[in-house]
C-alpha cells in the first residue's frame, strides 16, 4: 500500500507524536495536495525523539529544505532546525516550535512559551489530523503576516476575518503583547478597522514606547 | 520569548574593551547594552540621551565653526574618538575626478582608485551588476539601488551642498571620508573635471590618515574570512549525515 500523507497521520497518532497542521488555508488536506504546495506541520519538541524513530522506521525521505541556505537557517534560542520530508511526492515541511523571523537579521526564533503550550491545550481534530485552536492560529498568521511575510496577503485576510470577531479578546490581547508588546492595541485597532495595508509600515515607526 | 522585531541601531567597541549595543526592541524599549549592563530607555529618552551626548561632544572639541548638525551621524560615528584631534577645518575646492575611494571588490580585497572607479559610478554609467539590491546596512529596507537614486534625486532637487552638508576629506589627502555615493552621483552628473566645493577637517598629527594597503597584507584577511566560511559549511554538511546514520 502506498504511503502517503493520510498514512504519515495514522503514524503520528499511533506513534503518541503530538502534532498540528499549521495552516490549510487552501483546503487542500487531506486529498486535493499538489506537489506546489507544502504541508506545514508542527511536532511537539517533547516528542523529537519519537518522530526521528518514525522517520527511521518507516525509512522517510528526508530532502533539503529549501530554506538552507545563508541566513535563512539561523535558529536562536535553542530552536530546534526546520525538517522537510518527501512523502508520496509531497513535502512536508517539519518544525517542532511555533518560528517566527527576527525582523532584523532574518533568524528563526520561537513564539513565547505560553502560546506554545495553549497550542496543544486548544488544538483541534479534523478529518484525520489536527489543527490549531482559533485564537492561536489568529496569532500565528498575524506574527506570520508582518514578522515573516512583512504584508498582509488576502488568503490570510480571508482567514484572520473569519477568525477574528470570534476570538476571546482578553486571550487574543495577552497573547499578541508578548509578540507585539506595546504595539498590540494600535495592531488590534488596525486590524478590526480592516487596515492592513499600513500595519507593517505603522509597526516599523510605532514610536509610543 | 525575545522580541522578534529587534533592530540594531548601532554596534561598536569602546577603547576599554567593553562592547556596545544600542537596539530598538519594537514595542517594548530602546537597549543600550555596554558590556555586562543593559539600560534601557524610551525612545524619547534615547532622543534626549542623543541631545545631550551631542552637545558634550560639541563643547569637547575646540572649533567654534564645528556644529554637529552639519555631519552625518553614522560618519561621526566611524571617526569615533579622533574626531577630539580634530584642530582645523576648511573649504576647498577639488577637481571632482581627482577625489580618492577606498572600496571593496567583489572578492573581498580592498582597493584604492580614483572617483570614476567606485561601484556607485561605474553602476550610473550603466554597469547594473556593480551595485547588488541588498539593504544597506545603515538605513532600514533601503537597498544599495534605492539609496543611490534617492541621493541623484536629492541633488539633481536641492543642488550641492544640501544643508551645508559637504563632501569630508581629512588632512591633505584626497579619500572620500564621508560622501562617497554623492562623489560618484556628482561625478556623474556634471562631469570629472567639474569643480566642487568640499570640506577639510585637519587632525592633529595627520590622525586618521589612510595608509596604502598592499594586496599582500590583505591575503590572511581573506583567507580567515574563507577559511571560517568553509568550516561552516563543513560542520553543517556533517551535522546532516550524522543525523542520517544516526
Amino acid at each position: 500500500m502506498n504511503y502517503d500523507i493520510n498514512s504519515f497521520f495514522d503514524d503520528l497518532e499511533n506513534y503518541n507524536i503530538d502534532f498540528v497542521v499549521l495552516r490549510d488555508l487552501n483546503n487542500a488536506l487531506p486529498n486535493n495536495l499538489s506537489e506546489e504546495k507544502d504541508v506545514d506541520i508542527m511536532i511537539k519538541n517533547t516528542d523529537i525523539n519519537k518522530f526521528h524513530s518514525l522517520v527511521k522506521k518507516r525509512k522517510l525521505k528526508r530532502i533539503k529544505h529549501p530554506w538552507d541556505f545563508g541566513r535563512n537557517f539561523v535558529f536562536l534560542y535553542n530552536m530546534n532546525e526546520f525538517e522537510m520530508y518527501k512523502i508520496d511526492r509531497i513535502n512536508i515541511d517539519i518544525c517542532f516550535e511555533l518560528p517566527v523571523r527576527s525582523l532584523n537579521n532574518r533568524e528563526w526564533m520561537p513564539l513565547d512559551d505560553y502560546i506554545y503550550q495553549s497550542i496543544w491545550k486548544t488544538k483541534k481534530k479534523h478529518d484525520s489530523y489536527y489543527i490549531l485552536g482559533d485564537t492561536e492560529l489568529l496569532v500565528h498568521l498575524i506574527s506570520r503576516s508582518l514578522l515573516d511575510k512583512n504584508e498582509f496577503s488576502k488568503i490570510y485576510i480571508a482567514k484572520i476575518e473569519s477568525l477574528f470577531t470570534n476570538v476571546d479578546k482578553d486571550e487574543l490581547n495577552r497573547m499578541l503583547s508578548l509578540v507585539f508588546f506595546k504595539f498590540t492595541n494600535k495592531l488590534i485597532e488596525l486590524l478590526s478597522k480592516k487596515k492592513y495595508s499600513v500595519i507593517y509600515k505603522e509597526y516599523l515607526t510605532f514610536s509610543e514606547y | 520569548m525575545s522580541n522578534p522585531a529587534v533592530i540594531y541601531l548601532s554596534d561598536f567597541k569602546l577603547s576599554t574593551g567593553e562592547n556596545v549595543r544600542v537596539e530598538d526592541n519594537i514595542g517594548e524599549a530602546i537597549h543600550i547594552h555596554i558590556g555586562e549592563y543593559r539600560f534601557d530607555f524610551t525612545i524619547d529618552e534615547l532622543i534626549e540621551l542623543s541631545k545631550g551626548l551631542n552637545d558634550a561632544l560639541e563643547n569637547l572639541i575646540e572649533l567654534p565653526q564645528f556644529r554637529i548638525e552639519d555631519y552625518d551621524s553614522i560618519f561621526l560615528s566611524e571617526v569615533g574618538s579622533d574626531i577630539l584631534y580634530l584642530t582645523d577645518m576648511c573649504l576647498k575646492e577639488v577637481r571632482i575626478g581627482d577625489l580618492l575611494v577606498r572600496f571593496q571588490s567583489n572578492n573581498g580585497f580592498y582597493k584604492d582608485g580614483f572617483i570614476d572607479n567606485s561601484r556607485v559610478f561605474k553602476y550610473l554609467n550603466g554597469n547594473q551588476k556593480e551595485i547588488d539590491r541588498t539593504n544597506q546596512e545603515n538605513y532600514l529596507l533601503v537597498t544599495n539601488e534605492t539609496r543611490i537614486k534617492m541621493i541623484n534625486e536629492s541633488i539633481k532637487e536641492n543642488g550641492y551642498p544640501h544643508n551645508n552638508q559637504h563632501l569630508i576629506l581629512f588632512n591633505n589627502q584626497l579619500y572620500i571620508r564621508d560622501g562617497q555615493h554623492r562623489g560618484a552621483v556628482l561625478a556623474s552628473l556634471y562631469g570629472l573635471d567639474q569643480m566642487i566645493e568640499v570640506k577639510f577637517f585637519y587632525f592633529l598629527e595627520n590622525k586618521g590618515n589612510i595608509e596604502k594597503i598592499s594586496i599582500y597584507r590583505q591575503f590572511p584577511r581573506i583567507v580567515k574570512n574563507n577559511l571560517i566560511l568553509f568550516l561552516k559549511r563543513t560542520y553543517r554538511f556533517s551535522r546532516r549525515v550524522a543525523r542520517k546514520i544516526l
